[in-house]
């Protein structure tokens, strides 16, 4: 099957913006990476989780792919076609949506829910009869009532804006949606309905979606596949359920095992992950992950390891990829125990 | 364009809630609005209500206290002073919603697009406002009169010129605010058009403190239209405005301090109208002060 | 002296130009110094309204009636002055967002030094000797170096620890965590966790952890009480609360967190319904209306507490002892 959007080695560099200085330093500051050379396919009708820590660059990644920031590199396949120049930014952006992290600011606050959902439409100049009505049918589609078109956006609760950004990337019927982290700031008795309203709505139309988040027990639930960032690289990709029982890259397991259980019986003695993650301004040499990762040894500090492909669909970026049954998964449980000499279960507590 | 826009949003708008009454909610505002609206009318209404020509000169009855014959006395030249002040109220108010209104939707405009706009072209309109900004306004005022000559229209022009620009500054802030807010990259995701954003999507978000400003504004503009009509620069004697007779009534401030008094008033009273009316405006204006505290 | 808390029949609300809205109805809270208690609830459930009364920090439009009495003092009804006397010396609060908790402008020992205006008997080179070790004991390793940094050049996991150290330097008897991992990314929750929990090994106060996320709470407490619209439903021991709950607004809150199930779900579980307005609370059960077991006398009786166990207690008209 051929790739709705594929990109290939997508970088978006951070660059001074200072022109002054910039003339002034004869030997400018290297640009920075903010995205590194990210290759990634979403196909028609799947949907992809991009995973990662706030600093990770996964919202950046999102909205570079809608060409919302500029790329400094790399290719952007659409549909089959090369997506350059501004234009064919305009024709991407035509048949994708994307949901705002904050669904109450991503609303014009001074216009009414009504005129909200339906101007997508009307800037596409889609016919449309009655605006009111219009409006009224696709807030039926989300579940809200029909007198909400004449609410403000403040007047909406998280849940219910998050319904209206829904109805509102969906009217223009979208081949792809992006969402980034569309259950941020909701209940969990919320968040399941927007996730379940997603989840129907494309059951009915079909798009492709890619949800940007950091909640690893939400998008177990929702995504066919899943690619981990770290500091602006890709550093594993895979199915979702295989990349949760077998973690690949010692981040990915680390973030798995971070996650707090709604168990007190399983409470965790050990911490899985010291450290914090570092900036791109100051990337750490050879594995970025080394500074953090429990069984770095010496050439991850020395040598960056390529993005390689190991069982099936499943792409690492890591010179000691935790196989099953390997000695690295053996020494990732050991170095994650010793900590506090105390045993680390979390590993075995979740099965896939 | 704007047709466009404006006929998209007319199906769904539901019949607003009478405006006038979600205004007069505070009564602050209900008050300043009684205030404004009485000087609006005055300023209308001066031949009817006037009870004397505001030129008519007697010398003989110079300086006279308030009486039942002159409600608020004279004047140096004899002059009866409510009249004046009736028809000050007219010339008062024309050049000061005149000029702040059109400095007001050039300050808007350029604002915006400063705002919104490449960056080559927000650097050129910025050292624009800085330059007119640094004019002395006194300097500009007897330039532009040279060139145009003296009179009310040269009066606008100046002050809308020499004021334009702190609006100007004030919008632009306020759009480089919210150009990167989510709802406008929302919007250029849905490749809604530069006039779009602009017009109905940063506009009605950046309007409000201008509005504020613009109405705080007018009595200031009132008195500088009196300093420079004082001068000469302005307004010719004998036509009358509140202005000229504050400054008259300095002169024999120590043998009539009604003059000032009277005179001074209705620009206090001017001054609170237009204030509080443009805090309660900006209430109305922004939805969410509009609805209250959410609980 | 142990630290004791105990709320009881402790309601708030707060006048507004629509009306009251009840916050808080008839709550009852106890703890005693070295437990760590969970207050967990949706928004909307009253978790802020609770910790802000403990804290004392409700705003001038809120009106409190029943107890709050802590170490034999009424909270409720003190005066202004030993009011914030309590706060500054008793009752710690860690906030959600540590950036809003400190000053941008000075520098972080400048804050913990000034945090420490009471005492009087200490130097300055005192206490910026105690706000060493403080970082030390919250995980902070170049004590010295991180005093003469500003709040912005701190991440947000490293912000929460100083806020944590703040919070320490007082000795207080009750530490109020609030949403603490909230605005946190996964392994900085798992630090903040880990740390909490470190600490409470020493810590010989009460703490309370406020917080929407199951996972926390269960990786943190020892009694919790679960909140919903304004009332405590069910509260006891963490394990009887994730294990054997009985409220049926716990069975489903517990339901719908995706972290229990690990195999996909087509659906994800939720609640469906609303909460019911603050404004008028139902004369019934809070959750009444939302209740799958709901039946004749839920919606004009309101439960009274069954108490299950020593510890363990549900407000349920299905819930038999």
């Amino acid at each position: 099957m051929k790739p709705l959007l594929a990109v290939e080695n997508l970088s978006v560099t951070f660059v001074r913006p200072n022109l002054f200085s910039r003339l002034l330093d004869p030997n400018p500051p290297p640009a920075f990476n903010i995205i590194d050379a990210v290759t990634m396919a979403l196909m028609p009708g799947e949907t992809v989780g991009l995973v990662g820590e706030s600093g990770s660059g996964k919202t950046t990644l999102a909205r570079a792919m809608l060409g919302l920031v500029k790329a400094a590199a790399g290719t952007i396949v659409f549909d089959g076609r090369p997506v350059r120049v501004p234009a064919d930014f305009r024709a991407l952006r035509r048949r994708a949506a994307m949901m705002f992290q904050d669904p109450v600011a991503s609303l014009s606050p001074r216009l009414r829910v009504g005129t909200l959902l339906t101007e997508p439409l009307a800037i596409q100049r889609v016919p449309m009869p009655n605006r009111r009505l219009t409006a009224q049918a696709l807030l039926a589609r989300v579940g809200l009532p029909a007198s909400f078109v004449d609410r403000f956006p403040h007047e909406l609760s998280g849940g219910q804006a998050r319904r209206v950004g829904v109805a509102r990337a969906l009217s223009i019927k979208p081949d792809l949606l992006l969402a980034d982290e569309p259950t941020a700031g909701l209940d969990v008795s919320v968040q399941g309905d927007v996730l379940n309203l997603i989840a129907e709505l494309k059951r009915d139309l079909g798009f492709a979606a890619m949800i940007v988040t950091h909640n690893l027990a939400m998008i177990r639930h929702v995504s066919d596949r899943l690619a981990i960032m770290y500091l602006g690289r890709l550093v594993e990709t895979g199915p979702t359920q295989d990349v949760f029982a077998e973690p690949l890259h010692p981040y990915t397991a680390t973030l798995i095992a971070s996650e707090p259980v709604p168990d007190p019986r399983q409470r965790r003695d050990s911490l899985a992950i010291r450290g914090e993650i570092p900036s791109v301004f100051s990337r750490p040499s050879g594995c970025e992950f080394h500074t953090r990762c429990p069984i770095a040894r010496e050439r991850c500090r020395s040598e960056a390891p390529a993005y390689r492909r190991m069982q099936g669909e499943r792409m690492v970026r890591c010179h000691f990829p935790l196989e099953t049954g390997g000695q690295e998964r053996d020494a990732f449980a050991r170095a994650s125990t010793n900590h506090r000499g105390k045993r680390h279960d979390q590993m075995d507590h979740r099965p896939a | 364009m704007s047709s466009v826009a404006d006929s998209d949003l007319s199906g769904l708008r539901r019949r607003r809630f009478p405006a006038l009454q979600a205004l007069l909610a505070d009564p602050i505002t209900g008050i300043a609005l009684v205030l404004v609206v009485g000087f609006l009318l005055t300023a209308a209404l001066a031949p009817w209500l006037a009870p004397y020509p505001p030129t008519q000169i007697n010398v003989l009855h110079k300086l006279q206290p308030p009486s039942a014959e002159h409600w608020f006395g004279t004047d140096h030249l004899g002059r009866d002073l409510l009249s004046r002040v009736i028809y000050g109220a007219r010339t008062a108010l024309m050049i000061a919603i005149v000029s702040v209104s059109i400095a007001g939707i050039v300050g808007l405009i350029l604002g915006l697009i400063a705002g919104y706009g490449p960056r080559w072209l927000d650097g050129i309109l910025v050292l624009t406002f800085d330059s007119l900004n640094s004019l002395p306004m006194i300097m500009f005022a007897l330039a532009i009169i040279t060139v145009a000559g003296a009179g009310t229209g040269t009066l606008i022009l100046v002050i809308a010129m020499t004021s334009f620009p702190s609006y100007a500054r004030l919008i632009r802030a306020q759009t480089l605010a919210l150009k990167n807010s989510d709802y406008i990259l929302a919007e250029r995701l849905f490749d809604a058009s530069p006039f779009r954003i602009l017009f109905i999507h940063l506009l009605p978000n950046v309007v409000g403190p201008l509005i504020i400003l613009l109405s705080m504004d007018i009595p200031v503009v009132i008195m500088v239209e009196a300093g420079l009509s004082f001068l000469g620069l302005g307004v010719r004697p004998p036509t009358p405005s509140w202005g000229s007779i504050l400054y008259d009534g300095y002169t024999s401030i120590r043998a009539a301090p009604f003059v000032v008094i009277f005179g001074g008033l209705p620009l206090i009273l001017a001054t609170l109208g237009f204030t509080f009316l443009g805090e309660g405006l900006r209430d109305y204006l922004d939805p969410r002060l509009r609805a209250g505290r959410p609980g | 002296m142990t630290a004791r808390l105990a709320a009881h029949d402790l309601s708030v609300r707060y006048a507004t130009p629509l009306g009251d809205v009840h916050a808080l109805r008839h709550v009852d809270i106890e703890a005693s110094a070295g437990e760590v208690i969970g207050i967990v609830g949706e928004s909307g459930c009253g978790k802020s309204t609770l910790v802000t009364a403990l804290a004392n920090l409700l705003p001038g439009n809120a009106r409190v009636s029943g107890s709050i009495v802590y170490n034999g003092t009424d909270l409720v009804g003190l005066d202004p002055h030993r009011q914030r006397m309590l706060r500054g010396d008793e009752i710690a609060l860690v906030g959600q967002d540590p950036m809003t908790a400190f000053n941008p402008v000075l520098t972080i020992g400048d804050q913990l030094v000034d945090f420490q205006h009471h005492r009087h008997d200490l130097s300055r080179r005192q206490k910026e000797a105690r706000i060493a070790e403080t970082l030390a004991r919250v995980g902070i390793s170049d004590a010295r170096r991180r005093m003469d940094s500003y709040p912005h050049e701190l991440s947000g996991g490293m912000r929460q620890r100083v806020a944590i150290a703040a919070a320490l330097m007082t000795d207080p008897g009750l530490l109020i965590a609030d949403e603490p991992t909230t605005a946190l990314d996964v392994t900085m929750e798992a630090q903040i966790i880990h740390l909490l929990r470190e600490l409470r090994r020493e810590f010989n106060g009460i703490i309370i952890v406020v917080s929407h996320h199951l996972g926390v709470i269960a990786e943190l407490c020892d009694r919790v009480y679960v909140m919903y619209a304004g009332e405590v439903v069910e509260d006891g021991d963490v394990d009887a609360i994730f294990h054997d709950a009985r409220h049926p607004y716990t069975r489903a809150l517990l339901a719908c967190d995706p972290a229990r199930f690990h195999d996909r779900l087509d659906r994800l579980p939720t609640i469906p319904g609303s909460l019911p307005s603050l404004m008028t609370p139902p004369a019934g059960c809070v959750y009444a209306a939302r209740c799958e077991r709901a039946f004749a006398p839920c919606s004009n009786t309101a439960p009274a507490a069954t108490q299950l166990t020593a510890t363990h207690a549900a407000r349920c008209h299905a819930v038999h002892a």
